[in-house]
């Protein structure tokens, strides 16, 4: 798990394969880097090409976490079949999802 | 010249001059390469050895493999024990280098000791401390050996008491297992004209997939098929409360109150506004979810009035068996926000028609380098046996699944549901 600051930004990598092992391979230092930020987190899932609900929930907990202390969680660079699992759950109507990176930096920017 | 070298042997060094003289021109004398064998373990030899140059090794076998015993070099005796009280070799003695050795014959011994007693007081003092030694070593190994099965005996019994705690839970899940598997309706109702069949399996004894189908007021049927977040009991314990909390909801006497029937609208929402505001308000702090598809079906004219809450959408098959559609999705997963509001939406299944509900650990099964069945394969399946009963095709279903893992373990609970109309 990458994780690097761009601006204000907290940019975290995601590992590419986001089953049971490795959710609980990152879940409780995604959890730490992220409520210590305290504002502005951006998950880029490019490297992403599996996600179990597990995964879902991971995210949504993070959401949860920052919102509150007036932060957001947003995503970045879904894959094709990521996209559509966060389609068919409407996790799509949580997330502000953006095409990549850079998108998604700027619209945090603006 | 033997003279001189048998008067460097400490044994020999205080021998007259003539029984030096005697001993050399009468003992024999061995020579032994690297390797050879002066004798073996158990051979009936009763001559003694003192080395005048070389090594030799003391040797003796245990379960076929080579243990040595002792190393002796020029000055010291060897084999004097078989000679003292004439039993087999008790070891195999060889050379460890070239060595020398003179021989010493019974008769020849007793010459020794008797012409010399301080050369009897040291031979007696020798093997005393031999026998000592060999004693020392054979207590020291037996305490070792003791101390490695004192070891071994505790490892045994901490992987006997790790054992029977293992087989208690696995006798406590066979429980948890038959207990949930009372949570699946045990038979599922057929109305004229359809067919409706089901199968789900958990990934781990118990699972977070069920499925249901209730009977409503006026031969209508609630078609549920639910997801929960992760596997195993955290998810098995939700799957549980949220089934037993969707049925009661719908089935709740307020449903058949004032004399009529409620419309499928308010079965769903209200129902499903009751599970979800429940694990909202209880349950917040574990952020668990549960997608779940709740239809109500209406038998008579094949009505389908649903919610999805964030489930796979289910698959509507037309009556050619070629055309598969998705329902539309819905609305979030139950238990993640408690104001959500639920869109109800509709669709007819006509004569002919079939719906597949299922849950993804269906397509996303995977085969053993990783690749998930997806679905391409499950409609392929769908589409090649379009002609067959329902139960069938979920048989049909659930052997190409398992054909395609080829034994790779079952990652997610997998649930499939087929409701055909025939007529």
């Amino acid at each position: 798990m990458n994780v690097e600051h761009i601006d204000d930004v907290l940019v975290i990598e995601l590992p590419a394969r986001l089953d049971a092992v490795g959710v609980s391979a990152i879940e409780s230092n995604l959890a730490k880097t992220v409520t210590s930020h305290k504002g502005k987190v951006l998950a880029d899932m490019s490297q992403v090409n599996f996600v179990a609900s597990l995964a879902l929930r991971m995210l949504l907990t993070n959401l949860k976490s920052v919102q509150p202390l007036g932060g957001d969680l947003r995503l970045a660079g879904l894959q094709p079949q990521i996209a559509e699992i966060f389609r068919k759950s409407r996790f799509d109507t949580l997330f502000k999802i953006y095409p990549d990176r850079e998108g998604a930096l700027a619209a945090y920017r603006g | 010249m033997l003279q001189d070298l048998l008067r460097e042997v400490s044994w020999f060094a205080h021998l007259d001059a003539n029984i030096l003289d005697h001993m050399a021109t009468h003992l024999g004398q061995r020579y032994l390469a690297a390797g050879e064998i002066l004798f073996n373990q158990g051979d009936t030899s009763y001559d003694c050895f003192v080395i005048i140059s070389g090594t030799m090794e003391v040797l003796t076998f245990v379960n076929g493999t080579e243990h040595r015993l002792e190393v002796y070099d020029a000055g010291q005796m060897i084999g004097e024990m078989a000679l003292i009280d004439r039993s087999p070799r008790s070891a195999m003695v060889r050379a460890v280098e070239a060595s020398y050795l003179v021989v010493i014959t019974e008769a020849d011994f007793k010459i020794l000791i008797g012409s010399n007693p301080e050369l009897a007081m040291n031979m007696l003092r020798n093997s005393t401390t031999r026998v000592r030694n060999t004693n020392q070593r054979m207590i020291g190994d037996l305490e070792r050996k003791n101390a490695e099965l004192l070891k071994a005996y505790q490892q045994l019994k901490a992987a006997q008491s790790e054992l029977i705690r293992l087989n208690r839970i696995e006798q406590e899940m066979a429980v948890a297992r038959q207990i949930q598997e009372s949570f699946l309706p045990r038979t599922l109702a057929q109305p004229v004209g359809w067919q409706v069949s089901a199968y789900s399996r958990g990934a781990q004894a118990v699972g977070g997939d069920f499925y249901d189908c209730i009977e409503l007021s006026d031969g209508r049927l609630g078609l549920v098929v639910a997801d929960a977040c992760g596997k195993g009991v955290t998810a098995a314990l939700f799957v549980a409360l949220s089934r037993s909390l969707l049925r009661a909801a719908s089935l709740a006497p307020w449903i058949f109150q004032g004399g009529m029937a409620h419309d499928a609208e308010s079965i769903l929402t209200g129902a499903l506004w009751l599970v979800n505001d429940y694990i909202c308000r209880e349950h917040a702090e574990s952020n668990m979810f549960i997608t779940l598809f709740y239809a109500v079906l209406n038998p008579s004219n094949g009505a389908l009035v649903y919610v999805n809450a964030g489930h796979n959408p289910p698959l509507q098959i037309d009556s050619s068996g070629q055309d598969i559609r998705e329902l539309q999705e819905g609305t979030l997963p139950i238990g993640i926000m408690s104001s959500l509001e639920f869109v109800v939406q509709h669709a007819r299944i006509a004569p002919g028609e079939r719906l597949i509900l299922f849950t993804d650990g269906i397509t996303e099964a995977m085969n053993t380098v990783g690749e998930p069945f997806n679905d391409d394969r499950l409609h392929a399946v769908l589409r090649e046996s379009a002609d067959q009963a329902s139960q069938d095709l979920v048989n049909l279903v659930i052997r190409q699944v398992d054909a395609y893992a080829d034994g790779a373990p079952q990652a997610d609970d997998m649930t499939l549901m087929v409701v055909s109309r025939t007529v």
